[in-house]
């Protein structure tokens, strides 16, 4: 099924997943910490983009293949020119490195293959809230060796959070997030958590949906949310699901003014550049408050 | 009066020439059989006069104008071909069958007049197969089928009818209603070219016979003189009982000729 | 069955399940909400459903479902052979194969035309390539291996482009091509290909004359006034322009032109003629009622449409050819 299988990708790019396994960060199989790793490969998509605001590009010795893809990287244009991967573990061992960064579903196999061959493999759990943000990169500045890298990263992107307007009190607006596919997040997912921030009510949630889940055209018309947020795909990697977005009836079901895209990628990990979302999503609930959607 | 004829017709295939330099006139009213022994060009000729195959060399005219240039559909309601062996595809009645003979009567947009039901009425009713109108062609026996085919080529009542074979497989009875059918239809004024095996049923039912062999004509004529002691030894290769029955000829092949 | 009676009730199924089809869906928009609708009752949401959804839903159900009837139909009667059908000839795969090299090179972006000019171009590769690998051979043996040869190579190089596609998406998208949806269509989809499927199907009805004509074989057709030049080319031209559009908007939907056509011929006194209209009007019965059967199944994912016409076809095809080979035998 096309459906589930996109279903499998957004897992597997570790977009706020369902399954709940968060518990303890690091699942690290160190030996005695000994310098900072030199030769970092990273085979998912949000520990790539990590691994990229911490270390300086030579320490990188291999990224996941989506880091490079505008559809599904927020850094696409920074991975350009790396060494990228799908994840296999013959693509890895070649590169000799001191540690790779996987993520909690891709490549399960590869993960169990590097670590029988002694490799040390550090995996990151899927990000599910914006709280997550600074757990992550401080877990994974910590393994590089990059704790002041880590933290300088962190207060930007705190400060840009604290400058959002906090939304005012009383009835929240009502949003719906449609990602290719009618692919959506309920509770306990980071587009949760964008919304909470933003203060908009998210429509999956009123439906029972935790996680990832579906909600499909008919049934965002149905509802009526306030405002629609549309998971856009890059337009210069054309696919079905990138047009799945572009169905008239989505535009038609909330008032004019009240839909909003915001990259596809957005969603995907916890990394500093989700405020982008926030603030967007900040904004589109500024203007809905002041009438500027009818 | 001249219905049809073919002037040089020469026609290759796949290097081996088929038909090498045939002259052959038909005329309205005449029932003209065509033989000759297995490979001599019979069908290729049938084909050639029937407009499905373009000669290397020569020319067919239907009352003088060449056919290569006629509009197929002129083309086809002036010659109907019955194809040897012919069988039909889809489970059709018997009377939608022989109602396809109409096809080039009839307009881009005009269906099938009550000009058109007469003349497959007329066709079932000559070929006796009116009582079996509504039967499926896939439940006929081997003479029924026969009669069926060639009334749906009478239903073209087109001036020249070329017959491949129509009485291959057929009893005695039926091969000999078939040939009736036909005489009277050239009676009628149509001009008809069948190729027959069957010597006895070829010299007793047309009015003339051509005979080929290694795709020239060896002989044209009444039969009684095509038919001659000479013709069988040299095209078929026979010896034969010929004689006179009724007052039409018959030939009853005996043995294999002495190669002299 | 009178022609006419056969013909009003097919009318009438097609109607009926037209209907259905706007009363069926997740959402809880039924049978009353489209009387609200009629009647200028309905609200903004209801509107928008009926309108927006589930209305380009049913039109594509009829205009595909027709134009694979009718091709069906007219393949069936051309190849004189009751196995033929443009799922199983490969002439959907070559249309998907078409259409998924303008949607993913992104030509189908910059203009949109592009998709179903795709399609059309991929379909007239395959008809001309069944053409001349199974030819003048009626036997349904040499029809059936080059159907698969040519699905088989379509499939594969989509499955190449598709691999080969930079969206990560791309490759996931196969079984849509592969098996054919109709899920979230939208009017856009029913502007692209309908001038198209209605254009291929005006030129597959002029083929019925030459069609009964060639119940007798190509010989006599000929002699009967049939160009067979002219036949052949309208055939292309007619199949490449109703498949490939309707596989440039839908994917390739397959059995649909093998069943109707069968089911059909024995109410129609098997002359090819009389199938043609009313195989598209099966078609498009057919194709609505999967569709529905496609909404009703399925509660989060939609199942593929293409699923449930194979589940259909698959043993019915499995039956034809028991029977074929009980006649042989």
């Amino acid at each position: 099924m096309m459906n589930g299988a996109a279903t499998t990708l957004l897992r597997n790019v570790a977009l706020a997943a369902g399954a709940a396994l968060v518990a303890t960060l690091i699942l690290f199989t160190g030996q005695a910490r000994a310098e900072k790793p030199r030769r970092i490969a990273s085979i998912n998509l949000c520990t790539d983009q990590i691994a990229m605001l911490l270390v300086p590009r030579e320490r990188i010795v291999s990224l996941s293949f989506l880091a490079a893809d505008p559809a599904s990287s927020a850094m696409a244009t920074e991975a350009k020119g790396f060494h990228l991967n799908r994840g296999r573990v013959e693509e890895i061992l070649p590169l000799s490195p001191d540690i790779i960064l996987a993520g909690p579903y891709a490549a399960r196999a590869a993960v169990g293959l590097l670590r029988r061959l002694g490799h040390r493999v550090f995996e990151l759990p899927i990000g599910e809230s914006l709280a997550d943000v600074a757990r992550h990169i401080r877990a994974v500045a910590h393994v590089l060796g990059e704790e002041h890298r880590g933290e300088a990263v962190l207060s930007d992107f705190e400060a840009r959070l604290r400058a959002i307007p906090a939304p005012p009190p009383g009835s929240r607006p009502v949003a719906a997030l449609y990602a290719p596919n009618g692919i959506t997040s309920g509770a306990k997912s980071l587009p949760q958590s964008v919304m909470d921030a933003a203060g908009f009510d998210n429509l999956a949630a009123h439906r029972g949906i935790a996680g990832v889940g579906r909600l499909g055209i008919e049934d965002i018309v149905a509802a009526r949310p306030d405002a629609l947020i549309l998971a856009r795909l890059s337009v210069e990697h054309p696919s079905l699901a990138a047009r799945s977005l572009e169905h008239p009836a989505l535009e038609a079901a909330v008032p004019k003014g009240a839909v909003i895209a915001v990259p596809h990628h957005i969603w995907a990990c916890a990394i500093p550049q989700i405020v982008t979302g926030v603030e967007a999503l900040a904004n589109l609930r500024g203007r809905l408050a002041a009438g500027g959607a009818q | 009066m001249t219905r049809l004829s073919a002037r040089g017709i020469r026609h290759a295939f796949q290097g081996r020439e088929v038909l090498a330099g045939v002259d052959f006139d038909l005329s309205g009213g005449e029932v003209v059989g065509l033989i000759g022994p297995n490979g001599a060009g019979k069908t290729t000729l049938m084909r050639v006069l029937a407009g499905l195959i373009d000669p290397g060399a020569g020319e067919v005219a239907f009352d003088g104008s060449p056919i290569a240039g006629l509009a197929t559909e002129a083309r086809a309601r002036a010659i109907s071909y019955l194809a040897q062996a012919g069988a039909a595809q889809w489970a059709v009645t018997v009377e939608t069958l022989v109602g396809l003979g109409r096809l080039p009567h009839l307009g881009p947009f005009r269906g099938p007049g009550p000009a058109d039901r007469d003349a497959v009425d007329r066709a079932l009713a000559a070929c006796d197969v009116k009582m079996i109108r509504d039967r499926p062609v896939n439940r006929l026996s081997g003479g029924e089928r026969a009669r069926v085919m060639l009334a749906r080529a009478l239903a073209v009542e087109a001036p020249v009818l070329l017959a491949d074979e129509p009485v291959a497989g057929l009893d005695p009875a039926h091969a000999i209603d078939v040939m009736a059918v036909l005489g009277a239809r050239a009676k009628a004024g149509a001009a008809i070219v069948v190729v027959v095996h069957d010597l006895t049923i070829a010299a007793r039912h047309c009015d003339r016979l051509v005979l080929m062999q290694d795709g020239r004509i060896a002989a044209d004529g009444r039969p009684g003189a095509v038919l001659s002691e000479s013709n069988l030894a040299h095209v078929y290769g026979i010896r034969a009982l010929t004689g006179t029955a009724e007052g039409a000829p018959y030939v009853i092949p005996l043995s294999r000729a002495n190669p002299t | 069955m009178n022609r006419a009676a056969l013909t009003a009730l097919l009318v009438i199924t097609v109607a009926v399940l037209f209907v259905a089809s706007l009363a069926v869906g997740p959402a809880a928009v039924g049978i009353e909400s489209l009387g609200k609708f009629l009647t200028g009752r309905a609200g903004e949401a209801e509107r928008i459903i009926i309108v927006e959804v589930r209305l380009p839903r049913a039109l594509l159900a009829v205009l595909i479902g027709g134009a694979l009837g009718l091709a069906g139909a007219v393949l069936q009667g051309y190849l004189r052979n009751p196995l033929a059908e443009p799922g199983l000839i490969g002439v959907s795969a070559s249309g998907a194969f078409g259409a998924v090299l303008t949607l993913y090179t992104g030509i189908a972006s910059a203009f949109a035309l592009a998709l179903p000019l795709g399609g059309i171009l991929g379909a007239a590769m395959g008809v001309v390539a069944v053409q001349i690998l199974a030819g003048r051979d009626t036997s349904a043996f040499t029809l059936i291996l080059s159907g698969i040869a040519v699905t088989s190579f379509a499939g594969a190089l989509t499955a190449l482009a598709l691999n080969l596609a930079p969206s990560p998406f791309a490759a996931l998208e196969i079984v849509f091509w592969m098996m054919g949806s109709l899920a979230d269509r939208s009017l856009d989809h029913v502007a692209l290909a309908a001038p198209f499927i209605a254009l291929g199907a005006g030129i597959l009805l002029t083929t019925g004359r030459a069609l009964d004509a060639l119940t007798l074989g190509e010989d006599t057709a000929a002699t009967l006034g049939v160009d067979g030049t002219s036949l052949r080319r309208r055939i292309i031209a007619g199949t490449a322009l109703a498949i490939g559009a309707a596989t440039a908007v839908a994917g390739a939907i397959g059995f649909v032109g093998l069943v109707v056509p069968h089911l059909l011929r024995p109410l129609t006194g098997h002359r090819p003629a009389a199938l043609l209209v009313t195989s598209a009007l099966g078609g498009a019965a057919l194709t609505l009622a999967a569709d529905i059967i496609v909404r009703v199944l399925s509660a989060g994912a939609e199942i593929k449409l293409g699923v449930v016409t194979a589940l259909i076809g698959a043993p019915f095809f499995l039956w034809l050819v028991l029977s074929a080979r009980r006649r042989l035998a």
